[in-house]
This record gives C-alpha cells, sequence and structure tokens, in this order.
C-alpha cells in the first residue's frame, strides 16, 4: 500500500508538471490533428496503401512519445534526490508512466474520434491502432530519456525511430523490428476492412512490453543510489 | 579538547559517518585521492578547499550517489542530503515538493506540510507562498532546497553550500541551526567556504587541489 502511494504521489508530481505547461498542452493536443488534417484530402483507394492514415497515427507517436521523453528528462534530473530520500527506482518510473499514459489515452481518445467521423475506414481496427500507439508511445519516451538523457541526442533518436518507422513500407522485412509496426498494419486492416487484428494487436503489445522493460531496467541503472537512505547501516564498499 | 555542545564530554559512540581512504577520478582527472572524513552523532563537521578541489565530490559519495574508485565510506542513519544547485522541479510548488519529499518518507500529505512548514519558518522562509518553485528567489529556492533535505528527521545531513543566496539574518541564523541540530544528536556535514565559520564544527576537512596529494587531511577543532 505504502508503494502504490509513492506511485500515486509521483504520478500526481508528474501530472503537476505537465498541466502548468499550458502552450505545451495545447501544442500536444493539436499536433496528431494537424498530421492528418495535412493529408486528409488525398484520396486512397481500397487495396492501396493508406500513407495518409498512417502519417495520421504517426502524429499520435510524436505527440506522445516526444512529451514522454521530454517530461522524463525534466524530472530526471531530481531523481537521484527522490531515491536517496527514500523513492525506489520502480516507484519513479511506474508513477510516471501512470500518468503519462492516463494522458496519452486521452489524446488518443480524441483524435480517434477525429479519425472515425472522417475517415471511411473500419472504425474498431482504427481506434486500436491509436490507442496502441499511444501505448508504445510512451514508454519508448521514457526509454529514450532514460537511454540519452541529453535533449539534442534524444531528439535526433526520437527522430531518426519514428521517421525511418515512417519511410519503410510496413512489408518490409526490417518492418516488424520497428515499434509502430502494429499500429501501421493494425490502419492498413482498418483501410481495407479485412485482415488479421491480433497478431499485430499481440505485436504492438510486444513493443509496449518491451520499450517498458528497457526503460525499468536503464532507469534503474542510470539512477542507481548507492547508499539508500532508507537502510540503518549502510557500506558502500571499496573496489 | 573535543566538547560537546553542551559543554558535557561527549560519549564514545561509534561514527555515524565515515570515509577511509576515498579517491576518485573522472576520466583522467584525478579529484580526490585518500580522502578521509569521519564523523560522530552530534558532530558537525566542514569541508573546505579550493574550487575543484573535490568538496562535492566527497560530500556526494558520503550520499551514495557517486561510487568511490577506491576507499570506503560507510553511513549510520538516514541521509539528508542537500546538493549545492537547487534539485526542485521549477513548476511545482513549495507545498507541492513538501508532499513529494514527505511522502518518501512515508509521510501523509498533513504530516509532511507541518514539518516542512516549521522547517521552513525557521529559516525565515514566507511560508504558505503558493509560488511555483521556478518563481521563487534565488535564497528562497535554496531555503526550499535545505527544507527538503531536513524533511523527515535524516539524522546524517551532508549539505553541499546550503546557505548560497541567504540574507545575512539567515545565514546567522543557519549556523545557529548547525547547533540546534547538533544537539539533537545529528551529524552534520557542511561544504563551506565560510572559514570565518569553522570554528563553529568539531572536524574540518581540508582538501587540497587535486594535483597536490595527498588528499583529506583532517583537523580536529577546539570549540
Amino acid at each position: 500500500m505504502r508503494r502504490w502511494r509513492r506511485v500515486l504521489t509521483i504520478a500526481t508530481t508528474q501530472g503537476h508538471d505537465l498541466l502548468r505547461r499550458h502552450l505545451a498542452l495545447v501544442m500536444l493536443a493539436l499536433l496528431p490533428a494537424l498530421f492528418y488534417l495535412s493529408v486528409a484530402g488525398q484520396h486512397i483507394s481500397k487495396g492501396q496503401d493508406p500513407w495518409n492514415l498512417n502519417i495520421a497515427v504517426i502524429g499520435v507517436a510524436w505527440a506522445v512519445a516526444g512529451g514522454a521523453f521530454f517530461l522524463a528528462l525534466s524530472s530526471r534530473r531530481i531523481d537521484q534526490r527522490l531515491l536517496l530520500a527514500g523513492y525506489r527506482p520502480a516507484e519513479l518510473v511506474l508513477g510516471r508512466l501512470a500518468f503519462l499514459q492516463a494522458f496519452a489515452f486521452i489524446i488518443a481518445a480524441g483524435y480517434s474520434a477525429l479519425l472515425v467521423t472522417r475517415s471511411p475506414a473500419a472504425a474498431g481496427p482504427l481506434i486500436l491502432a491509436v490507442a496502441v500507439t499511444a501505448l508504445i508511445g510512451v514508454p519508448l519516451g521514457l526509454a529514450l530519456a532514460a537511454l540519452l538523457p541529453r535533449e539534442l541526442e534524444g531528439t535526433l533518436a526520437l527522430i531518426a525511430i519514428i521517421g525511418v518507422q515512417t519511410s519503410q513500407p510496413s512489408n518490409l522485412a526490417i518492418a516488424p523490428a520497428l515499434p509502430f509496426y502494429g499500429p501501421i498494419k493494425l490502419i492498413q486492416t482498418s483501410w481495407n476492412s479485412h485482415g488479421a487484428i491480433l497478431p499485430y494487436f499481440l505485436h504492438s503489445l510486444l513493443a509496449a512490453g518491451l520499450l517498458l522493460a528497457l526503460a525499468m531496467v536503464l532507469w534503474t541503472r542510470g539512477s542507481a543510489v548507492h547508499s539508500p537512505a532508507t537502510t540503518a547501516n549502510v557500506s558502500t564498499p571499496s573496489d | 579538547m573535543d566538547r560537546s555542545v553542551a559543554g558535557q564530554p561527549r560519549q564514545a559512540t561509534s561514527p555515524a559517518l565515515t570515509a577511509a581512504g576515498v579517491s576518485k577520478r573522472f576520466g583522467r582527472r584525478v579529484v580526490l585521492e585518500g580522502a578521509c572524513l569521519q564523523a560522530r552523532k552530534g558532530q558537525a563537521v566542514a569541508i573546505v578547499g579550493e574550487n575543484g578541489a573535490g568538496k562535492t565530490t566527497l560530500l556526494r559519495i558520503c550520499a551514495g550517489l557517486l561510487v568511490p574508485d577506491t576507499g570506503a565510506v560507510e553511513v549510520r542513519g538516514r541521509i539528508g542530503y542537500c546538493p549545492q544547485d537547487p534539485g526542485v522541479l521549477d513548476l511545482l510548488t513549495v507545498d507541492e515538493h513538501l508532499e513529494l519529499f514527505g511522502r518518501a518518507r512515508d509521510l501523509p500529505p498533513e504530516a509532511a506540510l507541518q514539518a516542512g512548514h516549521q522547517i521552513l519558518a525557521g529559516l525565515r522562509f514566507p511560508v504558505g507562498d503558493k509560488t511555483v518553485a521556478g518563481h521563487l528567489s534565488g535564497g528562497n529556492r535554496q531555503k526550499l532546497n535545505l527544507a527538503l533535505a531536513l524533511l523527515g528527521e535524516a539524522n546524517v545531513l551532508l549539505l553541499d553550500e546550503p546557505y548560497q543566496g541567504f540574507d545575512y539574518g539567515t545565514y546567522v541564523n543557519f549556523w545557529d541551526l548547525v547547533d540546534t541540530w547538533r544537539q539533537a544528536g545529528r551529524v552534520v556535514v557542511v561544504v563551506t567556504h565560510m572559514l570565518a565559520e569553522l570554528t563553529r564544527v568539531d572536524h574540518v576537512v581540508e582538501l587540497p587541489p587535486a594535483h597536490r596529494p595527498p588528499a583529506g587531511r583532517s583537523e580536529r577543532r577546539p570549540r
């Protein structure tokens, strides 16, 4: 129970931090729609690659992963102090994940409503594609913030990952190794109104799970405190 | 003669904080070499030295935030660490910081606020201010920074130039608070450049410049 209270406190703190960035909030909410509206007029026939819908989903990926990356970076500067005060690394990651994931699903819900009303694609797979994009984007941002904790390097890596995802046809051999492969395939299923949903949904869950595991490991190692303040007797051995 | 604050002979207790033979290098640059530090319950220690002598590094090693290349650190008790740069989040209010750090000590929000307000009042901070930390003055940010280290009854206080930006009255008050903490049995380690205040501590650890070994000469100060 104590652990979950701590997780809730971290989630609340992350919420305060984001909700006071009013301009960033507006931009995060509008970014996916901007992507979609920029290509919404393009006519794509059934059976063709619905690239405009792909780009629409990638807009969600940018907003969610980018938001998670920068918010995690801004919080990271006090992580060691929080750990020294008594938090555990997993509590910090789970707290941030809880808030950011909830926020990402809110963006996804609003954006799904826009897509469903404006696109002739099948609603079910379309909504699912947007939802799993949000699910993958948050741990991707957290993992990048832990792996590359400098803004320039992390941003360039984010551009590379999502950019490659956008430029690669989903039938290439390398495509399943990319994090948003599942959502892209779900979009195609949605557009063509036939095809399997479950394998791509499971692929998306796997991608999110792997990225979350990576984020947990990297945050735990990167923020290590070698003499936990909550321990009564602490010794740091020499080499 | 080594005396307690109240003038009573100090009991022979085992050290609450011991750092022995601590060395650290960053790349090719040796920052610390064989530094030593020891403090018993109710003692205050000052770490002094030129810029770049490794004072902050030694404190961070004592806190467990850095691993020494050689040497050993032993801490008995709960650490309260005040970093040199205020470790606060710009978009959180003072009370939100208190709740965040209080929860780390398993303090409910009300208890964290009550304890935090009491500490801040002792530092002449305008308690009740709803301003976010990013809009506080430098001195008040530093007071919040120090208060977060003190929250939760830590008994080994590691303070890295904690009075930066303090007005004169609060600065004087800070050293009175150090006496109070010592009387309460806490260990206080202060990185400082204020050599005039060294008479108020039990020990001074003077770190020579990194290129001039040996480091960490410890000197007992009569009080």
